[in-house]
């Protein structure tokens, strides 16, 4: 008990700083947790691609973070020991290590949202399954039946890393709505979250399965902020089915977008990387076949959406670091988000969703 | 500068300049720079490229644009955005910076046929070949913010644009990583754009045709199958060719494809993706994986 308040107070006494680090982890290969039944997705390229393609061009401002792939990432990379109070969580060195700017986690997930109650309107869905709770959404079907779809409800997301990984204390499921894991809290921001003062990310990438749901983003993400400004996250939108899937050039989409112009806006950046995967990279919307005429693909199975996120303690600023806060920003802290009583979003989506909107 | 108080004063310079509205698309003086891709688009024995100028483009630089090479790209960068070339594999992509106001500009109109016409008349006009158009696909850019106790069933987001993204295909034949993407805000500025649409090797078409012709009738399409392994064969499939994409100066390779997407049900409850195979039911590695490149890199040490 001693040993980890004296580890983590001095954790937290660590001048720390966003910087120009940019780190990555991913996994590819998944087993059971003696290493077998395993299974794979390409997640590492497409962590890698963007890794890579902030780093290794003559003049560019980034530097390398950290980079772990496959058993050499820990559920307890992502997590604050400072919300925790346990030793073995260590995001402090890991994904949310002082000095680094960006980090980018390409992980399975787990679509636990969903039902398949039929609904025409949100106000029907009121029968939370076990682990799910709360008022429910109805999610439209999506195009062209966008008149009714099923219930989602509120349940924690997940990022999942291989169940043999060395340094598990999770199980490998790191639970990013619960509070624990926060990113990007620095001298700037105080310890408004009640991270400490010791991270570093402003902006963050997160590809997993089913990474949020309309009707929830502020339960599900909001808690991941402790200073970060963005977050560029997958949301699938339609409930049976659709889904992230793999897209290496997701990775490269986003980087290209810093060699372009370092004074871009990151979270347009991440919204507009979709146009660069091949509109073949996932099943069409929303049936999951190949013909494509009511949209899909993009990285995403189905109808869905990438999604930039962010909070803090007003909304001009949520909206400001939303729209602009540029490449050259996210490696230094004077735009670090103050606190999450407001939020702002942009989508773009791999279908119509104005025409067919998520919620019924 | 104090952190908030710096973004008070951004803001505040973004609203100020939206209200004062935007300048010219393309100054007519920016010259396309020295190391101008011309001649990429003809590079190879198959299908005609197109490159996608900045002299063709009608993105909104802002006044008196200047060119400079940076991070590899050639580039056309104004007060209002950077418009880049790649000059290896002739993508070229244009961005607006974070702080021009017509990021925050709605659509050119909210008819969206309407605007993927407008969209195609564009690209017709700077050149891009007609008879390679495959499917016009268009993304839907949407806008929201609220407290924390708004979702986004209380709030009503905002259609905040659309992206047309025309793709390729070759003899009916479809050529995923070939588009030519634009956004056009309502003042008629093209405020997004990214091209990449390579000359082609006569090989990987003929490969693509020939595996077309493979599957056309039910027992070639058995015959082709039953190469695949086991758990794709209920999988849904298409002939495509795939090709390395806008940002790979490695080497560009191209080759017929037959596109399985699998489900993640097959992957033992893991996400789906796309796998490719040739003729043979050989699994080929798409260029988009870096796969040699990333072979060399290793994991950080822990402590």
């Amino acid at each position: 008990m001693k040993d980890w308040v004296v580890l983590t107070a001095a954790l937290a006494a660590l001048p720390a700083a966003a910087g120009t680090g940019v780190s990555a982890e991913a996994v590819d290969v998944y087993c059971n947790s003696s290493g077998t039944g395993c299974s794979s997705i390409i997640c590492i390229d497409e962590a890698d691609n963007y890794r890579d393609g902030l780093l290794y061009w003559p003049g560019t401002i980034f530097t390398p973070g950290v980079r772990y792939t496959n058993k050499s990432v820990y559920d307890t990379d992502f997590v604050d020991p400072q919300k925790t109070g346990h030793a073995y969580d260590n995001d402090t060195y890991n994904f949310d290590k002082a000095g680094n700017g960006t980090a980018y986690v390409c992980l399975h997930g787990t679509c636990n949202d969903t039902t398949t109650q039929f609904c025409t309107a949100s106000a029907q869905c009121t029968n939370p399954p076990a682990g799910m709770s709360g008022q429910g959404s109805c999610i439209s079907a999506g195009p062209p039946f966008g008149w009714w779809g099923w219930c989602a409800y509120d349940a924690d997301r997940y990022l999942i890393t291989t169940a043999d990984a060395y340094g598990n204390h999770y199980g490998g499921w790191i639970n990013y709505s619960n509070g624990n894991v926060r990113w990007g809290e620095s001298p700037s921001t105080g310890n408004w979250a009640g991270a400490g003062t010791n991270g570093g990310i402003n902006f963050g990438l997160l590809s997993n399965s089913c990474g949020t749901r309309p009707g929830f983003w502020y339960s599900q993400l909001a808690p991941l902020f402790s200073g970060m400004t963005v977050l560029g996250i997958i949301m699938p939108v339609t409930p049976q089915g659709a889904d992230d899937v793999d897209a290496p050039a997701r990775g490269t989409a986003l980087a290209n977008a810093y060699k372009v112009n370092p004074n871009g806006s990151v979270g347009f950046a991440w919204a507009d990387s979709i146009a660069g995967i091949p509109q073949n990279d996932g099943r069409d919307c929303p049936g999951q076949g190949t013909s494509y005429s009511n949209g899909g693909g993009f990285g995403i199975t189905g109808c869905g959406a990438q999604m930039t996120y962010s909070v803090d303690s007003t909304s001009g600023y949520a909206i400001w670091n939303r729209d602009t806060e540029t490449w050259q920003q996210i490696t230094g802290d004077s735009y670090d988000s103050m606190g999450n009583n407001y939020w702002a979003a942009r989508w773009h989506c791999n279908y119509d969703c104005n025409a067919f909107p998520f919620t019924l | 500068m104090n952190t908030n108080l710096h973004k008070v004063w951004l803001i505040a310079v973004a609203a100020g300049a939206l209200a004062a509205g935007c300048g010219p698309v393309v100054e007519p003086g920016a010259e396309a720079p020295a190391s101008s891709t011309a001649g990429l688009a003809a590079l190879r024995d198959g299908p005609r490229g197109y490159v996608h100028a900045a002299s063709a483009s009608r993105f909104l630089l802002g006044p008196g644009a200047q060119s400079k090479r940076e991070f590899g790209l050639d580039k056309v960068v104004g007060p209002e955005g950077v418009f880049a070339t790649n000059p290896v594999t002739g993508a070229s992509r244009a961005i607006l910076n974070a702080t021009s106001p017509a990021l925050l500009k709605g659509p050119f109109t909210t008819d969206k046929a309407a605007y993927e016409a407008h969209v195609m008349e564009y690209f017709k006009t700077t050149g891009l070949p007609q008879d390679q158009i495959g499917l016009v696909r268009t993304l839907t850019m949407m806008e929201a913010a609220g407290d924390a106790a708004q979702t986004v069933r209380d709030v009503k987001p905002r259609l905040a644009g659309y992206t047309t993204v025309i793709t390729r295909a070759i003899d009916g034949i479809p050529v995923p990583d070939s588009f030519a993407a634009a956004r056009i805000d309502e003042d008629d500025e093209v405020v997004m754009e990214w091209v990449y649409w390579p000359s082609l090797p006569k090989r990987a078409v003929d490969e693509a045709q020939r595996l077309r012709a493979s599957v056309a009738d039910e027992a070639g399409r058995k015959a082709m199958v039953d190469r695949l392994p086991a758990e794709l064969r209920a999988a849904p499939s298409e002939v495509t060719i795939r090709h390395s994409d806008f940002d790979d100066e490695s080497g560009f390779r191209a080759f017929g494809s037959l596109d399985v997407h699998e489900d993640a049900a097959s992957r033992g409850g893991l996400r789906g993706g796309t796998r490719h195979f040739d003729g043979f039911g050989k699994e080929m590695i798409h260029p988009n994986r870096r796969a040699e490149a990333h072979a060399a890199l290793r994991d950080t040490p822990r402590r």
